[in-house]
Order: C-alpha cells, then sequence, then structure tokens
C-alpha cells in the first residue's frame, strides 16, 4: 500500500513506488530519489520540517511539501 | 591551457582548487551577472595552466542562478571561459550520487580528468570502487585519486593534465537512447533515463558496507532544544570575538589613516589638491579599510561552520522558522553577517535559489544594526541613558543597546513578513539540502575564503565608498558663493576667536566653514522637516554626512562643534554636546532626542556602500530605491513616535 514519504515515522525503511510530477520532481530524481530506491528518514527538525532522508549514505533534507510528492511502500509493514 | 573545475558541492572542488593554484587565484564575477567566479594559475613545467573554479552544482540541468551560469559557459563553444579539459571532482565516498552530474559532463565529449576524491575517507566507509571497472565505461579519460583536504595528490593532477587522453566520442547516453524530445515531460524522462542507468550500472563497480547515517552530534544539532541552544551560544561566541578583538586592528588602521592625513596635509603644498588628498582621498581609503577586521573575523567563523557542515543543520533547523516570512533557512546566514555589516551580508545571500526569498533577505538585511551603527548608539547612550541598574545587576546602557539591536531584528522580521505579502512571485520556493558528513575544517580553506571575501570587499564596494567621501569631502568643504569666505572673515574679527588658542582657533574655522558649505546648507534645509523629531540643523548635518558610513556622525558632530582636542575627542563631544542648548535654552540632547536619533539609526538606510551592493545584487535601481524609501519612512515614524512619547 502507498503512503506519503511526508507521513513516514523517523527511522522506517521504505522503498519509493512513486514521485508525482510537480514544480521539483526532476530535481529529486537528480539527487537521487528514484523508483525503487529504499530509504529512511534520518532526522526530522524540531518543527516537523523540513526532513533529511538517507539516499545511499547522502544525507539530503527536503521540505515536507516536497516529501508529500513522493509515494512510498513500507518495507516491513 | 583552460581548464573548468566542476563538481558537487561538497566535493572537495575547493580543497583541489586551493592545492593546485595556492595564492595565485583571483575572484571576479562572471560577465554581466553576480555569479562568483574563481580563477587561479598552476605550472606544469613552464607551461602555465588557467583553472576556473565554476561554483558546485548537483546537475546541468539549473535551479539556480549559480546552476545556470555553469550550463550556460558550458553550452557555448564561443564563451570566453569555454574550457579546453574539465576536471570533475566526484567525492568517492558518494559516487553514485555524483556519477549524475559527472555523466551530463562526460557527454560534453570535451577532454575530461576525473578526481575521485576523499579516497580515504571512503575506504573508512566500507565504500570500495573498482577503478577498472569504471575506467572501462569511461575508457577516454583519465581517471585518479586523491586525498585533496590533506595536500595528497597535486604532482599527479598535473601529470594526469598535462598527459590527458583524447576523446573518442565515446558517450554515456547516446544520442539514440534520448527520450523523444517533443513527449510530454520531456525533462523528467531525460533525467529519469541517465540516472536509471547510472543506478544500473553502479553495483558493478561500488560494493558498500553499511554506509554510516548520521553522526550521534547530528542528533545534538538539531534537537529541539539543545539545537537552538548550541546555535545561540556559537552566535554568542562569534560576536565575542567580534566585538572584543576586532577594535584593536581597528584603531591601529584608523590611527594609521590619521596619520597618513596628517602627513600628506603636512607635507603636499597648500590648496585644493591638498585637501582633497588628505581630508578627502585618504580618509575614503581609510574608510573602506576600517571594515576589513570585521568582515575578515566574520567570514573566518562563518567558513569554519560551513567547512565542518554545521552550517547546513542551521539551515535545516531554521528553515520551517523563517518561512512564514517569506524566508529560507538560508537567510539565516546573511541576516547574521549583517549583524556585523550588511555589505557581506547582502552578497551571501547569493546561495538563496529562489528569487523571492532572496529578494527580502536581502532588502532586510540592512535593518539587522550592523558594527558601523555601535560608535553612533554608544555616544548617544552615554550622553542620555542615566548610568545605574535595574534589578541590582542589569546595566541600564547595556539593556537600551540591547533593546536597539532587538528593535532591528524585529524590524527586520516584520519587514520581511510585509514584503512577502507584497512582492508576488511565481515559483515556489523549496528547499534542496545536502547534510554533508561534520568533518574538521581544511584551513587553509578557511584562509582562502577570508582573503577572497576581503577582496570583493576592498576592490567592489571599496571603489563606491571612496567614491562618495570625495563627493562629501566636496560638499562639505565648498558652499555656495562666498558665503564661507565671508563668515570665516567675521569669525576672525570676533573677539571670542582672538583670545582663543591656535587650537581652538582651527576648529572653530573648521566649525563655520561646514555650517556654510553645501552640506550646513542642507542641514539647515532639511532642519523642518527633522525638527518634530526632536533634531536641530546640526544633527540634520550629521544625517546627511552618514550616508558615506554611519560612524561619521561621530566625527561631524566633532567637526561642528568645534571639538579640538585629539587625544581625548570622544569624551570632550560628550560634554559639549551635554552643554548644547537650543533658542529657549532647553538641552538640545534630552532622553527624548537622543532616543528618537538612536531609532532613527536603527531604520535609516544611512550607507551608501550598502545601496550599491543591493544595485549590484538585484541588477536594478528599483530594489534599492524602493529600500531607501521604505527604510526611510520606517525611521522616520518610528523616530517621530519616540520622541513623542518621551517628551
Amino acid at each position: 500500500m502507498n503512503v506519503r514519504l511526508s507521513d513516514c515515522k523517523i527511522g522506517e525503511e521504505v522503498e519509493i513506488s512513486k514521485i508525482e510530477d510537480g514544480n521539483i520532481a526532476s530535481k529529486l530524481i537528480e539527487m537521487g530519489l528514484t523508483e525503487k530506491l529504499i530509504t529512511q528518514i534520518v532526522l526530522i527538525a524540531p518543527l516537523g520540517d523540513p526532513i533529511a532522508i538517507d539516499i545511499n549514505g547522502f544525507i539530503l533534507s527536503i521540505r515536507k511539501a516536497e516529501a508529500n510528492q513522493v509515494l512510498v511502500k513500507k518495507i516491513n509493514p | 591551457m583552460k581548464i573548468a573545475l566542476l563538481g558537487n558541492p561538497n566535493t572537495g572542488k575547493s580543497s583541489v582548487f586551493n592545492l593546485l593554484t595556492g595564492m595565485r587565484q583571483k575572484v571576479g564575477n562572471f560577465p554581466g551577472v553576480t555569479v562568483e567566479k574563481k580563477t587561479g594559475v598552476f605550472y606544469d613545467g613552464d607551461q602555465s595552466i588557467e583553472i576556473i573554479d565554476f561554483p558546485g552544482t548537483y546537475s546541468l540541468n539549473p535551479r539556480s542562478l549559480d546552476e545556470e551560469e555553469v550550463a550556460k559557459v558550458l553550452k557555448d563553444k564561443n564563451n570566453t571561459d569555454y574550457p579546453d579539459l574539465i576536471m570533475a571532482v566526484v567525492d568517492a565516498s558518494r559516487i553514485e550520487n555524483n556519477l549524475f552530474l559527472f555523466t551530463q559532463l562526460y557527454d560534453l565529449g570535451l577532454p575530461m580528468v576525473l578526481v575521485l576524491n576523499m579516497w580515504d575517507l571512503a575506504k573508512k566507509q566500507g565504500v570500495q570502487i573498482d577503478l577498472k571497472k569504471l575506467q572501462e565505461y569511461f575508457p577516454d579519460i583519465t581517471i585518479i585519486s586523491t586525498n585533496a583536504r590533506v595536500g595528497i595528490g597535486k604532482e599527479r593532477i598535473v601529470e594526469t593534465i598535462s598527459n590527458h587522453k583524447k576523446r573518442e566520442n565515446t558517450r554515456f547516453i547516446k544520442n539514440d537512447e534520448e527520450p523523444d524530445k517533443t513527449s510530454p515531460n520531456f525533462e523528467r524522462k531525460q533525467v529519469e533515463y541517465r540516472k536509471n542507468k547510472i543506478q544500473k550500472l553502479a553495483p558493478s563497480f561500488v560494493k558498500k558496507e553499511n554506509v554510516k547515517k548520521t553522526s550521534k552530534l547530528d542528533l545534538l544539532f538539531v534537537h529541539p532544544l539543545w539545537g537552538y541552544l548550541f546555535f545561540l551560544m556559537v552566535l554568542m561566541v562569534i560576536f565575542q570575538f567580534i566585538f572584543s578583538f576586532a577594535s584593536y586592528p581597528m584603531d591601529w588602521i584608523e590611527n594609521t589613516f590619521l596619520y597618513l592625513s596628517q602627513l600628506a596635509s603636512d607635507t603636499l603644498p597648500t590648496g585644493v589638491i591638498n585637501n582633497l588628498i588628505s581630508q578627502g582621498i585618504i580618509p575614503g581609503i581609510g574608510g573602506v579599510f576600517i571594515f576589513i577586521p570585521q568582515i575578515a573575523l566574520l567570514f573566518f567563523f562563518i567558513a569554519i561552520l560551513e567547512e565542518t557542515g554545521y552550517l547546513s543543520r542551521v539551515v535545516f533547523i531554521m528553515d520551517r522558522i523563517m518561512r512564514p516570512l517569506g524566508l529560507n533557512g538560508k537567510s539565516i546566514v546573511p541576516l547574521i553577517s549583517s549583524l556585523a555589516c550588511a555589505i557581506p551580508g547582502v552578497m551571501s545571500t547569493r546561495t538563496i535559489s529562489n528569487w523571492k526569498e532572496r529578494l527580502i533577505t536581502i532588502l532586510i538585511a540592512p535593518l539587522m544594526s550592523c558594527s558601523a551603527r555601535i560608535p553612533v548608539y554608544t555616544l548617544l547612550i552615554a550622553l542620555v541613558i542615566p548610568e545605574g541598574y535595574v534589578m541590582g545587576f542589569i546595566n541600564i546602557q547595556g539593556l537600551v543597546l540591547f533593546g536597539l539591536y532587538l528593535l532591528g531584528i524585529i524590524g527586520a522580521l516584520l519587514t520581511a513578513f510585509v514584503l512577502k505579502l507584497l512582492i508576488k512571485n511565481k515559483s515556489k520556493g523549496f528547499l534542496l539540502l545536502e547534510l554533508p558528513n561534520l568533518k574538521a575544517p581544511v584551513w587553509r580553506n578557511v584562509g582562502f575564503t577570508v582573503l577572497e571575501k576581503i577582496k570583493i570587499f576592498v576592490f567592489d564596494a571599496g571603489k563606491i565608498i571612496l567614491a562618495i567621501s570625495v563627493v562629501l569631502w566636496f560638499m562639505a568643504s565648498y558652499g555656495p558663493g562666498d558665503t564661507i569666505e565671508k563668515s570665516s572673515q567675521e569669525l576672525m574679527k570676533s573677539n571670542r576667536y582672538l583670545k582663543s588658542s591656535d587650537d581652538q582657533k582651527q576648529s572653530m574655522k573648521s566649525s563655520v566653514m561646514l555650517e556654510h558649505s553645501y552640506i550646513g546648507n542642507l542641514g539647515k534645509f532639511i532642519e523642518p522637516v527633522i525638527e518634530p523629531l526632536g533634531y536641530d540643523w546640526k544633527m540634520g548635518i550629521s544625517l546627511i554626512t552618514s550616508f558615506a558610513a554611519r560612524e561619521v556622525f561621530v566625527g561631524s558632530l566633532s567637526t561642528i562643534y568645534a571639538v579640538h582636542d585629539e587625544r581625548d575627542e570622544k569624551q570632550k563631544l560628550r560634554e559639549i554636546m551635554k552643554n548644547e542648548k537650543r533658542k529657549d535654552g532647553t538641552s538640545t540632547y534630552t532622553l527624548a532626542s537622543g532616543m528618537s536619533l538612536m531609532v532613527f539609526y536603527v531604520f535609516a538606510m544611512q550607507c551608501m556602500s550598502t545601496v550599491a551592493v543591493v544595485k549590484r545584487e538585484t541588477r536594478s535601481w528599483k530594489w534599492p530605491i524602493i529600500q531607501i524609501a521604505f527604510m526611510g519612512i520606517m525611521a522616520y515614524a518610528f523616530a517621530l513616535l519616540t520622541f513623542l512619547i518621551l517628551s
């Protein structure tokens, strides 16, 4: 079942299933957020936004609005 | 030969650049835009090689001014900066991620050298790269591994450059592989295709063991309580250093230029040239140099924060707080810099990719109380605020000073909020920020950053500051018709003058000259406008001269009040100001007029150098003019309010 990356908890392993078209979809892909990538949220800023995710050891911080464009599947539900 | 140095941010690109060029580097701008261009020279035997350090970028599809410039230069063979060879720097520990830009560069078809930097770090993190395999995919370029941070690899880089391979028209993505250009969403499809191809190949040459994700320190840095407290502590340490240590070299610079002025005025034949040099040009240059200690210290600390990777954590925790104000997490650095000086502050907004967020940051930056306001604040506080303590331990004068800073910060943030509602914008702001590994700073890189910022300030803003101080000198030394001449002669006949000592005579003469100069006339002309704020024409003159730089306020008052004691100038000035009376016999400097003046200085845009820098960064006169207008209105309104409440 797909959920949005912005709704995931810290440390929860997920697999990216789709990146919805949006203003920066191709930027996210350039930075490594590609379909089938196994990732997780590693840091959350104090007010819950932005979040930092792990892309094969590369830590990328994105706002919740961007994370909302990313659909993921939980690996160990 | 011309080399382009390219790579993702945080790959150690500047370490490679500094390693190769040492002191032989200079900073400028790409023609027509404000994107920084660093060029350097190094030698291979007798052959000199020019190397351009392009801004770090993640892709050739631009999303900021910096990245746009990189793409523009590399796609135009006739561009003066078009390179003969590309040196791509890749962080070996993040090779898979870095390959996106690298393969884009590879497909440009230029001769190329791939530098796998941070080789040791990669090994330590359990990343193993099969160089032979990698070479098979990119056969016509040279691949080397280095550790530029510790300085290993310079000879090898130079050698590789001189023996670089010829390109054989190979491409990573061949033309017939490209997705259909006419299809909808072409850019996304193109990006996806490249990324997928890299991800398919990567496992054949990179092996990774458990890659460490974040360090324990990160949990402290982004903690809801400790994160902010730690940041506050860092700021306090920085400002402590700036305010306590910068004053020594500043005094030294000031005295040196005073001495030079005196020397010039004593040795050159008297006349216009003498005055121009000793009172216009030398103090003008001094007015530029005086800022160097603060700029150097500030960028020393900012460079350390940046080098260690801590700064991106700050952006991370500040982003959500700054956003409702139309700002970006990245705005925090320019705003903090502006507490020392708005010039480097405005200059450091270039990293903000969203135009609206960048513009708002630039517009509010000068509202942060800069260090040039300190002499004004301290003089006036000493004059109108009584010494003493609140609650037994809080110094009242210190409290007022703190209040003025706070007023500036609150004013800046509220202005940002209003501007956010007023300025229209098409593109939505976003944040894509890498949190690089925390690491010790490379001191050589810190040193080069400091040098670079000083150079930009001295050569770019310095020219304008010098020009304006010459204009102000002219306006202060000459007056309409022969009024200066006449009033001087009147003064010389007066009893008061004849009874005075030589020193006093000199300062009385200067005072009369200033009063009847163009600036003096201007001061009297604006007196009706500033009278409601509690000011007289003498303060008016000082307000006008403050446009050269705010701290000139103190010097102008000294001249007007004919303070002649060089050694104890400030104390003497304070005494005279204390005894200064209005026509009705009441004191000129009261709590009301003094506070009103300070509030005026908090808000007013009295700095032509900042105006010039804002003009340069926004590429039009529109924004600096708007900025002068709204800051002027704020200054007048709040000063008036202060005066009415307190009197």
